[in-house]
């Protein structure tokens, strides 16, 4: 219970310093033109990628699970 | 009239290794795709004025090499699928395919780093190097694979029940020869 406390009070006293983050001349609220449309470019693919892959992952297993292994037998 | 329904077996660990593997190296080479779309812009003017331009027609060539590796490489699997023949020419085959490539690819980077092109010269040598460079190496390791293979082959290792080394590593190499256009027209030709 006391360490939730201490993980409580950490965690606000952290919200209450945060600002945006400007690490580098590429960081996201810097860019402009076409480096900011290709970083919007980038964050979709690299956004929608991962669910493609776990989509075709998906399908896949569903196919494999699903293949004609159905048998109808007269009764 | 009844219906039994028999559910298949989980696919074999090897199989569902070789897809989480896929998936990681497609994430991987996303990465390096991104970079490549970000970076570029900054740069103003691509490729730099000082740096040597990238021989896109020897590589239409390789590329081309690459590609028909592609059959061979079906060929392999299917035909130890039907009827358990070994493999062995059509595996062959894809690895002296794969070899012409890299071969050219080889022989492009020599040319390339004599006209001053290289890791550290710009960031469109570090991109090139790093991109082109990691897929060169999935090819070398696919031929690594492929060596492996033939040798099981030649000692008539896989039958038509049993031949799960050549499935996953024709898959493999399919994943190789489906990756390399996204490289090439994204390196080479834009």
């Amino acid at each position: 219970m006391r360490k939730r406390r201490i993980f409580a009070v950490v965690s606000l006293v952290a919200l209450a310093f945060a600002w945006d983050a400007v690490a580098c001349p590429n960081c996201f609220g810097e860019l402009e033109g076409p480096v900011l449309r290709n970083y919007y470019i980038s964050l979709s693919f690299l956004s929608l990628l991962p669910l493609t892959i776990i989509g075709a992952i998906g399908l896949w297993a569903r196919r494999h699970f699903r293949q004609p292994t159905d048998t109808d037998l007269d009764g | 009239m009844e219906t039994v329904a028999i559910r298949r077996a989980a696919p074999d660990r090897s199989t569902l290794g070789l897809v989480i593997f896929l998936a990681a190296e497609s994430m991987t080479f996303a990465g390096l795709i991104s970079a490549h779309i970000i970076l570029r812009p900054t740069q103003g003017v691509w490729p730099p004025l000082d740096q040597p331009r990238l021989p896109a027609g020897m590589t239409a060539v390789a590329t081309l090499f690459l590609l028909a590796s592609a059959w061979p490489a079906y060929k392999a699997a299917k035909t130890v699928a039907a009827d358990g023949t070994a493999p062995t020419r059509w595996l062959v085959g894809t690895w002296v395919l794969g070899a012409l490539f890299l071969g050219i690819q080889g022989y492009e980077w020599t040319q390339l780093v004599g006209h001053g092109l290289t890791m550290t010269s710009s960031i469109y040598g570090a991109l090139f190097y790093t991109v082109i460079g990691f897929h060169a190496l999935h090819v070398a390791v696919a031929m690594c694979a492929l060596t492996i293979t033939v040798g099981k082959s030649m000692a008539g290792r896989y039958s038509a029940a049993d031949h799960t080394g050549v499935r996953l590593c024709t898959v493999y190499w399919w994943y190789v020869v489906v990756v390399w256009p996204t490289l090439y027209v994204l390196v080479y030709l834009m």
